[in-house]
């Protein structure tokens, strides 16, 4: 494997930077860091992702530009040192369980029209740099050298190396670089390299390679990101290569077999669509996806999800034939189905006519204020969500208050504090 | 299939092998209050003094008297305990079970006169209720269908499979004069009629529906409400039944459920019933909670799986209801009600009640009605008194009076759309007639009462502001009349009430009352037209003097502490929320009007009276 050539290639590497990092288990799609070099200051750093980058910047393109927004300034050129390179696979990036899911994201200021531009790509790249526990990589600076990026998974070492040698052009460095990283033959799957080659300097609209070794072949083949230039811009950088080494996945490589990746694909299905699309199916079909009970199904899918989500709402459509329009009708007619998820438990405070007359404004004023939220609002920790609700039936033990199941009769004002807080430790 | 006799036999020899029975009321009232903890302690108890033998424990329905929950009652003796505890419980196995001494302590003290009443017999409460659709209230176990057929139960839809006579069956319930108990008051056999006929002419089966928005008979006595609507099924066709019960009532829909279980084990559901050919089920459908379900067309709307929203009258469900077809609808009370009509013929139900029924069945008022008592009163819970009751009686004599020594002031009858009753009409005979003209409806047979803490104007203001919320916004004049109401009324309360205010609350109720969609909307300027009607001086006092006499309304009053009176207890300062209360120990205290949110605490705590509300 290891050739005279490949040796002598690395013995001409020099070390300007090495770190070294630890992999990380995915959450539910995210890894919660973003790495960021700076190839003029040779720094490596770690970002932490904000929930706004998860919910207002979604997706590998969204955190791509979150990136940009926070790194470029209105000067920028494409040739600009701060003008950075960034590459996501988002929350899905990786995941066998969607087609496209393979993708990487790559955005840069373009060299053809000075703008922002974004391209996607497929390659081995993206996933694994998402296994080793990256939610995005961010590129920025110039070199003075040729140099190449190793983000190594197995060693745990992110490395900038001044690389001299290396070739020039795409289709021999991606070959050189995963023969040089490999520990054996099988192992060649697990390195992808980006790569760009010498006509990148002489054009601008350069493409960026990313390789996939195709071991039917025993050769490594590329993927491109083609649109806009991005080549350019890292050869620019005077960036040779940017090579990942992922964690060996030997001996018949498939992602469902990598712990890390069944971790993330398990957490993403799991949570989000495959089970509670099967439990609400489990719901429908026990009213035998009879329209009449709708009424039903919906209550049973409150009780358990705790709010009509828009999964519910499509599976009843799905299976019930009703129009999703009166769906929507019925789900916000009734007082007893929300669209927002509520608390762990509700607390009903019932505005029934024996429980006005014995104060029920007063104890919901109260509650309130022990809450410290407003009524129909929940809890900060997802507790509790407060709301008054007319007649719950039991009049004669008014004021009446509702947590979950429970029924509490004759409230006083001076327990309302020891009610939530017993019921608060439970 | 055993035979009814049988079983009661069977349950009869099962009682005497006991000393004595030990009922214990499970109803959704004293569950709240532990009765279950009670009742297991209870067993606990007596297997551990070994009485297992001699004393039988039934967990029954409801006893309607909630406020003195739980309550055990020692049968055949009638000794009557409650607030039982289940520290008590030792006491009572101990002292009555075993010294044969009932213990005092537990037992009612009449808030009137400060009595002790040992028996269940003694209690006004009780003894002043005639009880037809609760005849099985704290007698049998509800949860057991054998201890239902011992007290004659499923022996009238046998009668009637056995006579097969639908049309006689019909006539008999005409004759009887009841009318439905969910509020509207139609005479119930004439609906039957109407629903039988449709169903001839259409060439379609029926369906009975059961309105279960209350649920004290179900949780009482199930199988009455069954058998209820098995004969309506016969009479007019149907093999289809629904309960339609809210899904706060988790308590009701499992007994509920383990009734229907039991009956279709016994024969009384399913193919072939008793043997005579004759086809009927029951099942269950859960309300999501919209006050507009108790209107009829709109129950059978979300029965059906869609928005509640009622329909146009001239389509009567009688012809097209439930599924296009023709549905027989009616409430718990007054299918539980059916079996004893049969049993008992029709003249003897017209004999209790008022009016004279016998050319008109809209005429009177037959039979009993059950009241739910709530409000300021001494005895809250569920009441069956005959029509034709005096509020006096049933406000004074069950319900024990108004507690603290405050003055009655108005009672509110028949849920949100009611209207309030004064003083000066608490003698008017309770049926559905006197109710209509005293401005208000017999609706769900809800009683609220106040007391003179109560301002008549924001009780108003309080039952607009709920109608509102629950108006489901299908007609113009209901939707947005009672939010134009509520306006005004919020206003009045606010202190900017205007002088024409009152003629055009006045003016927009008859508009609303004549013009809406179904009778949710018709009757709900009920609150309005009744206060202004008998306590138009309040109104007035709001709007002229820009004063609350009862003190409610938080604009129109002001707090202040007398100088004379104040003992200088800092009791007040303490508790002030804002700290608008200054003042050294034993001083005369100064109350800051700018900083006063009103809240009334001072008011509460002073213990000499000196905090002064005008």
């Amino acid at each position: 494997m290891v050739t005279d050539h490949i040796v002598k290639l690395r013995d001409a590497r020099e070390v300007l930077k090495e770190m070294s990092f630890e992999t990380r288990e995915l959450q539910r799609g995210y890894a919660n860091r973003v790495l960021r070099i700076d190839i003029t200051k040779n720094t490596v750093e770690f970002l932490p992702v904000t929930e706004e980058m998860k919910n207002l910047w979604t997706g590998g393109r969204g955190f791509d530009l979150w990136l940009m927004f926070k790194e470029i300034n209105r000067n920028t050129k494409w040739d600009s040192p701060e003008n950075p390179i960034c590459f996501s696979g988002g929350p899905l990036g990786g995941t066998i369980s969607f087609p496209g899911s393979g993708k990487t994201l790559v955005t840069t200021i373009s060299p053809l029209t000075d703008s922002v531009m974004d391209c996607n790509v497929g390659g081995y790249f993206g996933p694994y740099f998402k296994f080793l526990g990256f939610d995005a990589l961010c590129i920025v600076g110039k070199a003075d050298d040729y140099i190449i990026i190793v983000i190594d998974g197995v060693n745990n070492k992110i490395s900038i190396e001044k690389a001299p040698l290396e070739s020039n052009d795409s289709h021999v460095i991606s070959e050189e670089l995963t023969s040089m990283y490999a520990d054996n033959e099988l192992d060649m799957r697990n390195i992808a390299v980006v790569s760009s080659g010498r006509a990148a300097e002489y054009a601008r609209m350069g493409i960026l390679n990313f390789s996939f070794w195709d071991w039917r072949r025993g050769i490594a083949r590329m993927k491109q990101a083609g649109r806009g230039g991005i080549g350019t811009v890292f050869r620019n950088k005077k960036m040779k290569a940017l090579v990942v080494k992922s964690l060996p996945l030997n001996p018949a490589w498939r992602v469902v077999e990598s712990k890390m990746a069944k971790t993330f694909t398990d957490n993403i299905c799991t949570s989000h669509c495959k089970t509670d699309r099967e439990r609400i199916c489990k719901i429908i079909d026990k009213w035998n996806s009879n329209p009449e009970y709708i009424l039903e199904m919906m209550q049973d899918i409150q009780k358990m999800e705790r709010y009509i989500s828009k999964t519910a709402i499509d599976e009843i459509c799905k299976k019930t034939g009703m129009s999703k329009g009166q769906l929507y009708h019925i789900a916000t007619f009734y007082k007893d189905f929300t669209l927002k998820p509520a608390g762990e438990k509700v607390i009903q405070v019932c505005f029934g006519t024996a429980c006005h007359v014995k104060g029920a404004s007063k104890l919901l004023e109260t509650l309130e204020k022990e809450l410290g939220i407003k009524n129909g609002e929940t809890t900060s920790d997802e507790k509790f969500t407060l709301e008054a609700v007319p007649c719950l039936g039991y009049c004669s033990i008014a004021p009446v208050i509702k947590i979950g199941e429970e029924i509490i009769g004759n409230v006083r004002l001076k327990d309302v504090s020891k009610i939530i807080s017993e019921r608060r430790g439970k | 299939m055993t035979h009814l006799e049988t079983i009661e036999q069977k349950v009869q020899e099962e009682f005497k092998q006991y000393k004595e029975m030990l009922m214990i009321c499970t109803g959704t009232g004293c569950v709240t209050v532990k009765s279950f903890n009670v009742r297991d302690k209870l067993s606990e108890e007596i297997k551990a003094k070994g009485l297992e033998k001699d004393y039988l424990i039934v967990p029954t329905g409801c006893y309607g008297f909630c406020a003195a929950g739980p309550i055990i009652v020692v049968q055949p003796e009638g000794i009557f305990y409650q607030k039982v505890k289940e520290e008590d419980v030792k006491e009572i196995v101990e002292e009555h079970l075993i010294n044969g001494k009932p213990v005092e302590r537990l037992m009612y003290r009449d808030p009137v006169s400060g009595e002790i009443n040992e028996k269940i017999e003694d209690i006004k409460f009780f003894t002043k209720q005639k009880l037809i659709a609760l005849r099985n209230k704290g007698l049998i176990d509800p949860e057991n269908i054998e201890h239902y057929i011992s007290r004659g139960g499923y022996r009238e839809i046998r009668k009637i499979l056995e006579e097969n006579n639908p049309e006689g069956v019909i006539n008999e319930i005409i004759a009887s004069g009841i009318r439905g108990r969910g509020g509207g008051g139609f005479p119930t056999g004439v609906k039957w009629q109407l629903c039988r006929k449709a169903a001839i002419e259409k060439k379609e089966t029926p369906t009975v529906i059961c309105n279960g928005l209350d649920r004290t008979v179900i949780e009482t006595d199930p199988h009455s409400v069954i058998e209820g609507m098995m004969i309506g099924a016969f009479a007019t066709g149907a093999q289809e039944g629904f309960i339609y019960i809210r899904k706060e009532f988790a308590f009701a829909i499992k007994r509920l459920e383990k009734a229907l279980a039991q009956a279709r084990k016994y024969g009384f559901l399913g193919d072939n019933i008793l043997n005579k050919n004759f086809k009927f089920d029951i099942n269950i459908h859960l309300s999501a909670g919209a006050f507009v379900c108790g209107e009829s067309s709109a129950l059978m709307a979300s029965m059906s799986g869609r928005v509640a929203e009622p329909k146009s009258k001239y389509i009567h469900n009688v012809e097209r209801g439930f599924r296009d077809k023709p549905a027989l609808l009616n409430n718990v009370e007054t299918w539980a009600n059916i079996p004893v009509i049969i049993e008992k013929g029709a003249k003897w139900f017209a004999s209790i009640g008022t009016g004279d029924i016998s050319d008109n069945p809209l005429k009177g008022s037959s039979g009993t009605k059950i009241f739910s008592l709530t409000g300021k009163l001494n005895n809250t819970g569920l009441a069956e008194v005959p029509m034709g009751t005096t509020l006096r009686e049933i406000i004074y004599d069950i319900g024990g009076g108004i507690p603290g020594g405050k003055k009655f002031k108005a009672v509110q009858i028949g849920g949100p759309s009611g209207g309030c009753i004064p003083e000066s009409l608490l003698d008017i005979k309770v049926d559905f007639d006197t109710l209509t003209e005293a401005g208000t409806i017999m609706g769900s047979g809800n009683m609220v009462v106040m007391d003179e803490t109560a301002c008549m104007v924001d009780v108003a203001r309080y039952f607009v502001n709920f109608l509102k919320d629950e108006s489901c916004g299908k007609c113009t004049p209901c939707r947005e009349g009672l939010y134009a109401l509520n306006n005004i009324l919020t206003g009045i309360c606010n202190g900017e009430g205007k002088e024409e205010d009152m003629k055009f609350l006045e003016e927009l109720s008859e508009t609303i009352q004549e013009t809406s969609f179904c009778q949710l909307g018709a009757t709900s300027p009920n609150p309005v037209l009744s206060t202004i009607r008998y306590f138009r001086d309040e109104y007035e006092k709001h709007i002229r003097e820009k004063k609350c006499p009862a003190g409610v309304c938080k604009a129109l009053i002001s707090y202040s502490i007398l100088e004379d009176k104040c003992i200088g207890c800092t009791m007040c300062a303490k508790k002030c929320p804002v700290n608008a209360i200054t003042g050294e120990n034993k001083k005369v205290h100064v109350l800051d009007k700018i900083k006063c949110i009103k809240c009334g605490i001072c008011y509460d705590v002073c213990p000499v009276d000196a905090v002064e509300r005008i």
